[in-house]
């Protein structure tokens, strides 16, 4: 019984005209849903050379050029360090003319009294 | 666990298994307009599914159980458009347009039309289809227990249809 009722459907086949019809159906339900399942995409390995090359370059050598903008520690740049020391000579200055200026109130503090003392 | 990727591409699938979606569909609705139907919806419906098939034989058992549900939606549109009633089309079906006789077809195969719809899809996943018992029970949502009695029930009643007819 068996094999008869396998030579009997054996005999049934998908007519082709209804074959090509759901093919054509299931291409435009791929198009519908924005697939391309029928298709195989490979990127080539020159484009993947590429961009890996200039991911490697964007990621290292950039920040290594513009590297010391990175380092935020007062006064290491030399720029800074230059600011820093003629911020201190300045201030050194202004020290020693106050200090001038001082000592130059109290000569002539002195000095009036001397002459107040003459004048007695 | 690492998860199986199918490679293959839906046209691929469809030469693989149309005969059998095709085949499994006439059986059921024993006509081949509907069956054409059918067929059509099926592998319509895999090409949004496929992303979610895993190996070839998730493939097998996702178009059986497809199958089998787009036919029985499709008693039910005829249901309640009230073009057949579900006795005529579950009933002998000798007589049906475009099966059986009327195709040339053998007397086995005449048979198994007239078995009742639920054992029908399993004499046939069975037989020709050379399916175990398990895996007709996945790919039609069944246990195997249940599989196995209609299967029993199925063989009574065709050695029944076809005593004298066919060696057996």
């Amino acid at each position: 019984m068996k094999e008869q009722y396998l030579q009997e459907m054996q005999k049934i086949h998908v007519p082709t005209s209804l074959m090509e019809k759901t093919k054509q159906a299931m291409k435009e339900e791929e198009n519908r849903l924005g697939l391309r399942v029928s298709v195989k995409k490979t990127v080539p390995f020159g484009k993947i050379s590429v961009a890996a090359a200039a991911a490697v370059i964007f990621l290292l050598i950039v920040p290594a050029v513009s590297g010391r903008e990175f380092i935020t520690q007062e006064g290491n740049t030399r720029q800074e360090q230059i600011y820093l020391a003629g911020k201190e000579e300045v201030e050194i200055v202004r020290i020693e003319a106050e200090e001038e200026e001082a000592g130059l109130r109290e000569w002539l503090t002195e000095l009036v009294e001397k002459i107040g003392e003459l004048f007695k | 666990m690492k998860r199986e990727r199918l490679n293959m591409t839906s046209e691929e699938i469809i030469e693989a298994y149309a005969d059998m979606v095709y085949r499994l569909a006439l059986l059921r609705v024993k006509n081949r307009t509907d069956a054409d139907d059918v067929f059509q919806e099926v592998f319509v419906r895999l090409v949004s599914n496929i992303q979610k098939l895993q190996n070839p034989e998730h493939v097998k058992a996702w178009l059986i159980r497809v199958t089998i549900n787009c036919s029985k939606k499709h008693f039910a549109r005829l249901e309640r458009e009230d073009a057949f009633s579900m006795e005529e089309l579950e009933d002998t079906g000798a007589e049906e347009e475009g099966y059986a006789r009327a195709e040339g077809q053998g007397v086995v195969l005449t048979a198994v039309g007239k078995l009742p719809l639920k054992y029908r899809s399993v004499v046939h996943l069975f037989y020709f289809e050379e399916m175990s018992v398990r895996e007709i029970a996945d790919a039609t949502g069944q246990r195997e227990t249940t599989v196995k009695s209609q299967l029993f029930r199925a063989r009574e009643m065709l050695e029944e249809m076809l005593k004298g007819e066919v060696h057996l």
